[in-house]
């Protein structure tokens, strides 16, 4: 226990510290609420669950371990090895107040197991520092960016810790304590101390180094609020707030008919979450790691749309409040975010890949917030890459993005056989062809060869023909949500007039779009991808397939079906099934995938800044020295075409849709 | 400045046109209709006009079945005030009566410019703009590929296939625009949206009677297939030989 005059100067640090921390916790918190609203407080079970299975095995950090990046392990050290000495400050303070709170109070061996936790903990701690010191220093890799904040930290924390052995140090020398035989690191300080002849002077020393390092940890609670190390306090909450809605999918716009103002151009037009979000980042620049293009050397780069975004809101949140308090807060005349903190090109140039928020260790949803953008851009402003307008206008008229005749969308099946539901509505499923599956030349064979398939193995199957129309992915995310709107109504509605149950869907963007964003507007279908399909009509013997065919192939994971909807493993087998193929991964594979480049309405779009992203994912397969390259969405087909052809490869390296794949295997009865 | 703009509901140009059963008419099953797309040019300078001159409205005049408000709401959403829609079933094949009723309605309207496209893409006949300007007796600038208006007066840059003509013209004036006038432009979703509530007229339009009928609709010949004559530099001979003496291109 601490003399008077300690508690008393002990109390006050306390009291100081509380007050600023409070200050600044309830500026930012105020910051939130200047957000829109948005329910996030539903199924509160799950969202426990959710939080607690990302943290306490830290799942969040160590989710994007790779033999190349082990950072996320460091984390979890660092993160154990600090929440010890969370705790034992908790007894430090208490103890000094009240002696029987100690942790002696828990007897024996609970006392020598702590001081052996601590010691241990502390030496952790003191590795991953210097583990951290040196890769944003020396080894530096392209993520991290040695930042002063960063910096700072390391620095505070590793003093701390030696402050902290210090105390213990002091204290064994200065007095009998008993039952810490283990605490061996204070011990040997202790024994150093000691040695010094700090003997006579260690109980002064001792109440010195205490009110030190209470000063630095005290200290470390209100700089947490000011630095990027405010996601140890926002990620929690961040994560317990993430969203529960199919990964990656976009909100609709209530109320089109009445609303004043569509998408973001100002930082108050977000949520509150997607302010939240701004405040949980850690800096860690995963997600600039696989970004399509921030690696094509494009201007867009996640972390720093994440960290300028969270600039902007800390640095004009003093007037944004007034305004509210005001109540001045009005649209201004020109946009306060858009272009000011996050430019044109920024926004352009995602590809809506999803590859920032798979590694995002806090469930940051980046794709919305720069969709959100692009509705203002396109919604209220009217601006957008020129190219676009023929493409909007082709939906509009034609109900494709080429603006191809629509009379003419069922063309491609003429001579198959096919029936439309208009000629024969008793099916079980519905194949929905999309605009590339219509009208694309390469890939209305991988339509045929779909229905190949269905005829092989006997599925009582139908398309729309004419009355198809055009999913609406690519306008909904270039930002046209009205366009989008009315083309999701006018399929629902075709849709329920056959009553459909199942749809199966060849491409990735109308399948993900049909299964996880129609829902949105009534439309509840159970929906399939072709690589699901047929790997489950493979696995039931209705499909007999020659096999052994031995090639080397490279399959290419699209986002829409890897990441937006785990789909990894069904175009895998099915490759491995009809063949002893000799199945080459790519580097970046699976959740790691590297984008094609197209999606994101990015298809549409001239790419005119830094690389092409096709080329360097073209280049990434031909470093694998692959027969053929594998595919099972017709933008990435198309990507890897012009990619092959600017490389001068095609005509050594073929590209096949998975089910051209099976189609050119099937075993004609 | 006040505008009136003149549209016509035409099949996209990428529809693929049917004739009907009676040999007369297009099949309008499946066909998808919009502006015609030289009158988006006219919409669009009309718009660039005003905002120049920061006054004045503009005028949408549109004749024919009920459907052609439905484009003429797309004109309004990208910046027209209001308009008026003459209505008319016949689907009359005569350019004059076509011109004479929308003369008529002109007539009505104060007007400083009337605004065409230089031709409707469904008959390509680039004779209803000059008609009207006849009838209402007051110059017309057909291809018009430029435009700057000052001091009641307009200068407009026409396309000729010889080459350009400049002219200046006194106001009140009829243009007929040419593709390249501007971009037109895609409105914003609040113009659309406010496009549904602004006011449009609809009157019957008096028409005269026809004096030009549709006797027979044919398609176009269909184009012989191309033929692959080879590949690489042995093909060049025998292409030359074709494009001379088949083709008799060169
Ligand atoms: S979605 Fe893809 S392209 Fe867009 S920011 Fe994220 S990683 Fe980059
Ligand atoms: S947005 Fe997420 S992944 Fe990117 S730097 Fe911030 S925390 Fe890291």
């Amino acid at each position: 226990m601490l003399p008077i005059a300690g508690k008393i100067f002990l109390l006050i640090l306390i009291a100081l510290t509380v007050y600023f921390f409070v200050q600044r916790a309830k500026y930012l918190i105020d910051l939130l609420k200047l957000g829109t609203p948005e329910d996030r407080f539903d199924n509160p079970k799950e969202r426990w669950k959710y939080v607690l299975g990302q943290v306490l095995p830290q799942r969040c950090a160590t989710k994007n371990v790779t033999k190349k990046d082990l950072a996320g392990v460091g984390h979890l050290l660092l993160f154990y090895g600090f929440s010890v000495y969370v705790i034992s400050y908790g007894f430090h303070i208490t103890e000094a107040f009240y002696d029987k709170l100690s942790p002696a109070l828990f007897g024996v061996a609970f006392n020598n197991f702590f001081y052996l936790l601590l010691d241990t903990a502390g030496l952790v701690v003191i590795a991953s520092l210097l583990w951290a010191f040196i890769r944003r220093y020396i080894v530096k890799p392209d993520r991290l960016e040695p930042s002063m904040d960063a910096g700072i930290i390391l620095v505070v924390v590793f003093c701390l810790m030696i402050m902290s052995f210090s105390v213990e140090g002091f204290r064994l020398l200065a007095e009998e304590t008993p039952f810490t035989d283990w605490a061996y690191m204070g011990n040997a300080f202790s024994q150093v101390f000691a040695n010094m002849g700090l003997q006579e002077s260690s109980h002064t020393l001792f109440y010195v180094f205490w009110y030190l390092h209470m000063i630095v940890v005290l200290g470390f609670g209100i700089y947490i609020l000011y630095s990027k190390h405010l996601h140890v306090l926002a990620a929690h909450p961040n994560l317990y707030f993430h969203s529960t809605k199919p990964k990656g999918s976009l909100e609709p716009i209530e109320n089109m008919e009445e609303a004043e103002r569509f998408g973001a151009s100002d930082i108050t037009h977000y949520s509150w979450k997607h302010l939240l979000d701004l405040y949980a980042c850690t800096e860690c620049g995963w997600c600039n790691e696989n970004c399509p293009a921030n690696v094509s050397g494009k201007p867009l780069k996640p972390k720093d749309v994440i960290h300028n975004m969270k600039e902007h809101l800390l640095a004009t949140g003093k007037d944004l409040l007034a305004k509210k308090a005001e109540e001045t807060q009005g649209d201004e005349e020109e946009p306060t975010l858009v272009r000011a903190v996050v430019t044109e090109d920024e926004i352009w140039d995602c590809t809506n890949c999803m590859a920032c928020m798979e590694v995002c260790p806090v469930a940051i949803e980046h794709v919305s917030k720069i969709d959100e953008m692009r509705r203002y851009l396109v919604l209220m402003e009217s601006n957008f890459p020129a190219e676009v307008q023929t493409v909007f206008k082709g939906m509009e008229t034609n109900s494709n993005p080429w603006g191809i005749g629509m009379s003419t969308r069922a063309d491609w099946a003429k001579d198959l056989g096919v029936k439309t539901l208009a000629e024969d509505s008793e099916v079980d499923i519905l194949f929905y062809v999309g605009c590339s599956g219509a009208f694309d030349d390469r890939y209305k064979k991988v339509s045929v060869a779909m229905v190949k398939i269905l005829q092989a193995a006997g599925v009582k199957f139908g398309i729309l023909g004419t009355e198809e129309g055009c999913c609406g992915d690519s306008a909904r995310r270039i930002g046209n949500e009205y366009l989008y709107w009315m083309m999701a109504q006018q399929n629902i509605e075709v849709f329920n007039g056959y009553n459909v149950k199942k749809i199966l869907a060849t491409c990735p963007h109308g399948y993900n779009t049909l299964k996880n964003e129609y829902p949105q507007f009534g439309g509840d279908f159970e929906v399939v991808h072709h690589t699901e399909f047929i790997l489950d009509l493979i696995k039931n013997g209705r499909l007999k397939l020659k096999g052994g065919l031995a090639k080397t192939i490279t399959y290419h994971d699209s986002c829409f079906l890897g990441r937006y909807n785990t789909i990894y493993d069904q175009p895998r087998e099915i490759l491995g099934a009809i063949s002893n193929t000799n199945l080459v991964e790519m580097e970046r594979n699976r959740r790691f995938s590297f984008c094609c480049g197209a999606g994101g309405g990015r298809m549409w779009m001239e790419e005119d800044r830094g690389d092409k992203i096709n080329e360097v994912r073209t280049e990434e397969a031909l470093s694998k020295n692959p027969d053929m390259i594998a595919t099972a969405c017709p933008f990435c087909m198309t990507m890897f075409e012009d990619g092959l052809k600017a490389k001068n490869a095609e005509d050594k390296v073929k590209v096949l849709d998975i089910a051209e794949f099976v189609a050119n295997q099937l075993i004609d009865n | 400045m006040n505008i009136v703009v003149c549209v016509k509901r035409v099949p996209d140009t990428e529809t693929k046109i049917k004739i009907g059963g009676d040999g007369k008419a297009i099949d309008p099953a499946g066909v998808e209709f919009v502006i015609n797309p030289f009158d988006e040019y006219a919409i669009e300078e009309a718009i660039q006009i005003k905002e120049k001159s920061g006054e004045g409205e503009i005028n949408i005049l549109s004749l024919g079945s009920i459907d052609a408000q439905v484009i003429m709401r797309k004109a309004y959403a990208m910046g027209a005030e209001k308009g008026v829609h003459l209505n008319d079933d016949s689907a009359n094949p005569d350019n004059l009566a076509v011109a004479k009723s929308l003369a008529a309605q002109l007539k009505e309207m104060s007007f400083d410019m009337v605004l065409f496209g230089k031709q409707a893409v469904d008959d390509d006949s680039a004779s209803v703009a000059v008609q009207v300007a006849q009838l209402l007796n007051i110059p017309i600038v057909t291809r018009v590929i430029k435009m700057d208006i000052a001091d009641g007066k307009a200068t407009a840059e026409r396309e000729s296939d010889a080459g350009k003509e400049i002219l200046e013209v006194t106001l009140p004036a009829a243009f007929a625009a040419e593709k390249g006038l501007n971009e037109p432009r895609y409105p914003k979703l609040m113009d659309i949206m406010k496009a549904k509530k602004k006011p449009l007229e609809q009157k019957e339009a008096q028409m005269d009677a026809p004096k030009m009928e549709i006797v027979e609709m044919k398609y176009p010949p269909e184009r012989p297939p191309g033929k692959i004559v080879g590949e690489g530099v042995e093909a060049v001979p025998e292409l030359v030989n074709l494009l001379k003496n088949e083709a008799k291109m060169i």
